[in-house]
C-alpha cells in the first residue's frame, strides 16, 4: 500500500467515524431529550428518528461516492 | 451576459415581492422580542430553511461551482462533512444551553458564563465581521447587477447598484425585523433551489446524463474529480486533513453554534422542540445543496472544458444553455441568495450593538420600545456602514479568500472559549480572554502575513490549517490559564455548562 493510499484509508475511517461518532450520540440521548412532537406519529415526531436519518444518509453518500 | 426584458420583468417583480413580504410584518412589531427574536414565534420548517439560505449565498453559488470546476466534488464535503454534523450536534447539545437560558445572543451566553470583558470584546469583533461582512456582500451584489443588467447611470454602476440593494434589504429589515428577514429568507430559499436546479437540469441534458457527464470528465483526464476524499499528498487546500480538522471540528462548529446571525433564528423558536427540529430540518436541507450548487462545476467541465477560470463556469452554464426568462429567475436566485446574507448579518449586528453594547454600557434599564428604536437606527448605520466598507473587498485578490480570510482570522479562537464554556465547568473568564489573545496570535500571522504563511503552509490558501491551529492555541491557553486562576462556584454555572443544565422534559 502506498503512502497515499493508506493516508487516504486514515481519513476515509476518521469521515465514517464521525458520522458514527453523532449517530451513536443521538442513540444515546435519553428519549425525552429527543421533545417528541406529540401532534405527530411517535417515530415521525421524534428529532432523534430524524438526526439518525440525516447521518445515515450521509454515510450512504460517503459510501457511494 | 445581458438580460432580456422578460428577465428583468422577473427580477423586479421579484425585488417587489420581497419589499411587500418583509413590510407585511411591520404590523407585528410592537417591542424589542418581536424585532429581534420575532416575538419567539418562528416555526421549525421556516427556522431550517432561514438557516439554509442565511448560509448560501451567490459567493457560494458561484465559488462552489467555480472550485468544482478545477477541484470536483471535493467541495460537497463543505456541506456535507462541514455542516451536517455540527447542526446535529448544536441542535442536540447546545440549544438546549441557549434556550434554557433565555438569551438573545451568543455575546450575552458568555457574558452569563464568563464576565462582561469576553462579553464586549466578543460582541465587537462580531460586529466588526458582520460590518465587513455586509460590504463584501453588497460589493458582490453590485458587480452581478453591473454585469448582468448594466446600469442607468454607467460611470457610476456599482455604486447605483450598492444603494438600491441596500435599501431594499435595509427597508424590509428595519421594519419587520427578524421575522422578516426569516419569512424573506423562506421565499428566497425556494426560489434559490428552483435556480439552480434549473441549471443542473439543462446541464444534466447537455452532457447527456449522469453516464455522459463521467464519460466527459474521465476523458479529459480528471478522474480524481469524482473523488470525495483527497490525499494530503496532492497539495490540494481541500485535501482531508484541513477538511477534516479545519472545517469539520473547527470552523464549521463554531458557524452553527456561535454564529449570531444562525443562532438567533434558533432563539425567536415558537419552543425548544422548534429550535431543534429547525437544525435537524435544516441538516436534512443541507444534503441536496451540493446536488444543485457544486455539480454544475463539474457540468461545466464536461461541457465547457477550457474556461480561463473555475469561477467562470456558473456564468457560461447561464449564458450558453437557459432561455430566456428562466435566466431571469436563475439571477433572482443568485439575489436570493446574496439577499438572505445581507438581512441575516444586518439584524443579527443590529441586536449584537443594541443588547450587548448598548443596553448594559450605555443605558442599562430602559424600556422595551427604546431598545426597539435604537435596533431599528442601528439597522440603518450599519446598512450605511456596510456600503461604506465595500471599497475593502475589492483589494484583495479573490472575493472567496477575503471572506474565508475574515472567518479563519476570528471562528477557531472564539469557538475555543464556547466550547470549554458549555462543556467544561472549570473554564474561567481569564482563561476565556488569554484564549481569545493566544488564538489571534496564531490566526493574524498566519492569515496576514504572507512570508510566514508561505514559510508554514505548502498550500496557497491554508485558511482550513489556520483554523484548526488558532483553535488549538486558544484552547490550549483557556486551559492553561484556567487551571492558573480561580473559578466560579459550581452553583453560578447552573444551565450555563452541560453538566448543570436541566434536560428537556
Amino acid at each position: 500500500m502506498t503512502l497515499a493510499a493508506s493516508t487516504l484509508a486514515v481519513g476515509t475511517a476518521l469521515f465514517f467515524g464521525l458520522y458514527l461518532a453523532v449517530a451513536l450520540f443521538v442513540l444515546t440521548l435519553p428519549r425525552a431529550e429527543a421533545q417528541r412532537d406529540p401532534a405527530r406519529p411517535r417515530i415521525l415526531g421524534d428529532l432523534r428518528f430524524w438526526a439518525i436519518v440525516s447521518a445515515g444518509i450521509q454515510i450512504a453518500i460517503y459510501l457511494l461516492l | 451576459m445581458r438580460l432580456a426584458a422578460i428577465d428583468i420583468a422577473i427580477l423586479a417583480l421579484y425585488m417587489a415581492g420581497m419589499l411587500w413580504m418583509g413590510l407585511a410584518l411591520t404590523k407585528y412589531i410592537r417591542g424589542g422580542k418581536d424585532f429581534f427574536l420575532a416575538g419567539k414565534r418562528l416555526p421549525w420548517w421556516a427556522i431550517g430553511m432561514s438557516l439554509v439560505a442565511t448560509d448560501i449565498s451567490a459567493m457560494d453559488m458561484i465559488g462552489l461551482a467555480g472550485s468544482a470546476y478545477v477541484f470536483g466534488i471535493v467541495l460537497a464535503n463543505f456541506d456535507w462533512i462541514g455542516c451536517i454534523p455540527a447542526m446535529l450536534i448544536c441542535a442536540f447539545v447546545f440549544i438546549p444551553h441557549f434556550w434554557t437560558s433565555g438569551v438573545y445572543t451568543i455575546p450575552e451566553y458568555l457574558g452569563r458564563r464568563y464576565d462582561s470583558t469576553v462579553r464586549v470584546i466578543v460582541a465587537v469583533f462580531w460586529l466588526l465581521f458582520s460590518t465587513l461582512n455586509l460590504g463584501l456582500l453588497l460589493h458582490i451584489s453590485a458587480v452581478m447587477f453591473e454585469n448582468v443588467v448594466g446600469s442607468p447611470i454607467p460611470e457610476y454602476g456599482r455604486t447605483f447598484w450598492i444603494l438600491i440593494t441596500a435599501a431594499v434589504v435595509g427597508i424590509y429589515t428595519y421594519s419587520g425585523g427578524l421575522a422578516a428577514v426569516v419569512i424573506t429568507d423562506v421565499a428566497q430559499f425556494i426560489i434559490m433551489m428552483v435556480g439552480a436546479a434549473a441549471i443542473l437540469f439543462f446541464g444534466l441534458w447537455e452532457a447527456g446524463g449522469i453516464g455522459g457527464l463521467v464519460e466527459q470528465v474521465e476523458a479529459l483526464g480528471k478522474t480524481d474529480h469524482f473523488r470525495l476524499i483527497v490525499s494530503p499528498a496532492t497539495n490540494s487546500t481541500y485535501a482531508w486533513p484541513g477538511i477534516l480538522f479545519g472545517l469539520a471540528l473547527v470552523l464549521s462548529p463554531a458557524y452553527w453554534i456561535g454564529n449570531q446571525a444562525i443562532v438567533q433564528r434558533a432563539l425567536g423558536a415558537r419552543s425548544e422542540y422548534d429550535a431543534k427540529a429547525g437544525l435537524v430540518w435544516g441538516s436534512l436541507l443541507k444534503i441536496l445543496v451540493p446536488v444543485v450548487m457544486v455539480f454544475p462545476g463539474i457540468i461545466a467541465l464536461a461541457i465547457f472544458p477550457a474556461l480561463k477560470t473555475g469561477d467562470d463556469a456558473m456564468p457560461t452554464l447561464i449564458a450558453k444553455l437557459l432561455p430566456n426568462g428562466l435566466r431571469g429567475l436563475v439571477f433572482a436566485a443568485f439575489l436570493a441568495a446574496l439577499m438572505s446574507s445581507i438581512d441575516s448579518y444586518l439584524n443579527s449586528a443590529a441586536t449584537l450593538w443594541t443588547k450587548e453594547i448598548y443596553e448594559p454600557v450605555i443605558r442599562p434599564g430602559a424600556d422595551d420600545r427604546h431598545y426597539l428604536a435604537v435596533g431599528r437606527a442601528m439597522t440603518v448605520i450599519l446598512i450605511i456602514l456596510g456600503i461604506a466598507t465595500t471599497p475593502i473587498p475589492a483589494r484583495f485578490q479573490s472575493i472567496y479568500s477575503y471572506f474565508q480570510t475574515l472567518l479563519a482570522t476570528f471562528q477557531g479562537p472564539a469557538f475555543a472559549i464556547i466550547l470549554l464554556g458549555m462543556l467544561w465547568p472549570r473554564a474561567t473568564s481569564r482563561g476565556a480572554l488569554a484564549g481569545l489573545i493566544a488564538g489571534l496570535a496564531v490566526s493574524v500571522p498566519l492569515n496576514f502575513h504572507i512570508p510566514l504563511k508561505r514559510l508554514v503552509f505548502a498550500t496557497e490558501d491554508p485558511f482550513l490549517y489556520v483554523a484548526w491551529w488558532s483553535f488549538c492555541a486558544a484552547f490550549a491557553a483557556t486551559v492553561i490559564a484556567s487551571y492558573l486562576t480561580e473559578s466560579k462556584p459550581r452553583e453560578a454555572l447552573d444551565g450555563l455548562v452541560y453538566a448543570r443544565t436541566r434536560r428537556s422534559p
